[in-house]
């Protein structure tokens, strides 16, 4: 088995400015008296212990209130304050917008396979004839011009249309998609790879105290699979289960999980037992 | 040349009653005799910058945007994104000519580039 993950340490490249200045000073102070406790640093600070373990361990988010209260308290200036707040903002702001696409893109994709007329759009996108005016369209689809327009929006926003010159709108979804399941395909692909550029951003600016990204090769017996997917399932749920039994909660994540194999020794053995009934009725029209 | 605050307009869920409401609050008068079938709104005055209603989609709340006119539509998405926002809808050509684009700042708020067509 191979596994690779992250670390529980957070590295300085995610440590804020006024983190790394609070790190330094219990460590100082524990340098000149081994028996400092972070009990007395909390009170010296006018925090509640428990608050301060998880603010040292980057588990918990500095406020712009918490940095000017402890700053205060550590005796440092009014700029030295202010640029660590504007530090903190530099980060957070990256991580909300973040999260705040990933539920744009879900929603997009969500609404997209819920109305037929995005992909109704795109069909008419290839024909010679098509017009490049959402009258023309909502016409056509027997819609209005403001549906049309949400889809064009929403199509445009996922990369599956691309409006290239004034008269010339393309269907980026790829030869592939023929009909409607190809389609449904190839938006959820999309989401799929935008989440996974998210999920890159998060490795890269999201500190490892507050993520989980971790992937494993494993060698199986094919029979445990439906097993396992039960236990993924259990775990999913259970998961969900807690995380959604809080009425208040402060921030998004994105669970992602992929289990498949990553050998082609199951496809090969479906081939070599013989046509599958789509192989076999497409032979049947070619003939 | 700057980058000018050139138009705005308002995403509403219901462009219609947005069209009413306005037209009757404050005089003003809604054309949509385009391709893209866009709500322009004529204020009646030479003052201010023109305005236009689109549609919000439903899972969006509804909000006004800003247009800024820039010289590169593609070049201030990337600057925007190194900056920490997030492109909504990248570079399109649209019916009438003009280059428009879509990014939420830092924030969420999101804001339209556009270069306007030759």
């Amino acid at each position: 088995m191979k596994t690779t993950g992250t670390s529980t340490n957070p590295g300085d490249a995610f440590t804020s400015v006024f983190l790394q200045r609070l790190q330094a000073e219990f460590e100082r102070r524990r340098q000149v008296n081994a028996r400092y406790s972070l009990r007395a640093f909390a009170m010296h600070l006018g925090v509640d212990h428990s608050t301060l373990s998880q603010i040292l361990r980057g588990r918990r988010a500095l406020t712009a209130r918490t940095i000017e209260r402890l700053g205060a308290r550590l005796g440092l200036d009014r700029d030295t304050v202010a640029a660590a707040v504007a530090d903190e903002a530099r980060r957070s702001p990256n991580i909300a917008a973040q999260t705040g696409e990933v539920r744009r893109l879900a929603a997009d994709t969500a609404n997209l396979l819920a109305d037929w007329y995005h992909w109704a759009i795109l069909e008419l996108v290839r024909l010679r004839d098509f017009v490049p005016d959402s009258r023309w369209i909502a016409q056509v689809l027997g819609i209005t011009v403001d549906e049309v327009n949400v889809a064009v929006a929403r199509l445009l926003h996922l990369g599956l249309l691309e409006m290239s010159a004034p008269d010339r709108w393309t269907d980026r979804c790829g030869d592939s998609a023929s009909n409607f399941e190809d389609f449904s395909r190839a938006a959820v692909q999309r989401l799929s790879e935008q989440v996974r550029a998210l999920s890159l951003a998060a490795a890269r600016d999201v500190p490892p105290s507050l993520r989980e990204q971790s992937t494993t090769t494993i060698a199986v017996r094919t029979e445990r699979i439906p097993a396992a997917l039960g236990c993924i399932a259990r775990f999913r749920a259970e998961l969900l289960t807690l995380l959604e039994s809080d009425a208040e909660r402060d921030d998004v994540y994105q669970l992602e999980i992929g289990f498949f194999p990553v050998t082609r020794i199951q496809s090969n053995k479906e081939t070599d037992d013989g046509p599958s009934s789509d192989e076999v009725a497409d032979s049947g029209e070619e003939s | 040349m700057g980058r000018p605050v050139m138009k705005w307009q308002i995403l509403a869920k219901n462009p219609d009653c947005a069209a009413q409401f306005y037209t009757r609050l404050f005089g003003w008068s809604v054309s949509a005799d385009n391709p893209l079938g866009y709500r322009m709104i004529d204020t009646g005055s030479s003052k201010g910058i023109p305005g236009g209603i689109w549609p919000a989609p439903p899972d969006a709340p509804s909000f006004v945007q800003l247009f800024v006119e820039v010289e590169d539509v593609a070049a201030t998405l990337d600057q925007a994104r190194e900056l920490g926002g997030n492109i909504v809808i990248p570079p399109a050509k649209l019916p009438g000519g003009d280059e428009m684009a879509v990014f939420v700042d830092p924030e969420g708020i999101p804001i339209a580039v556009y270069r306007p067509g030759a």
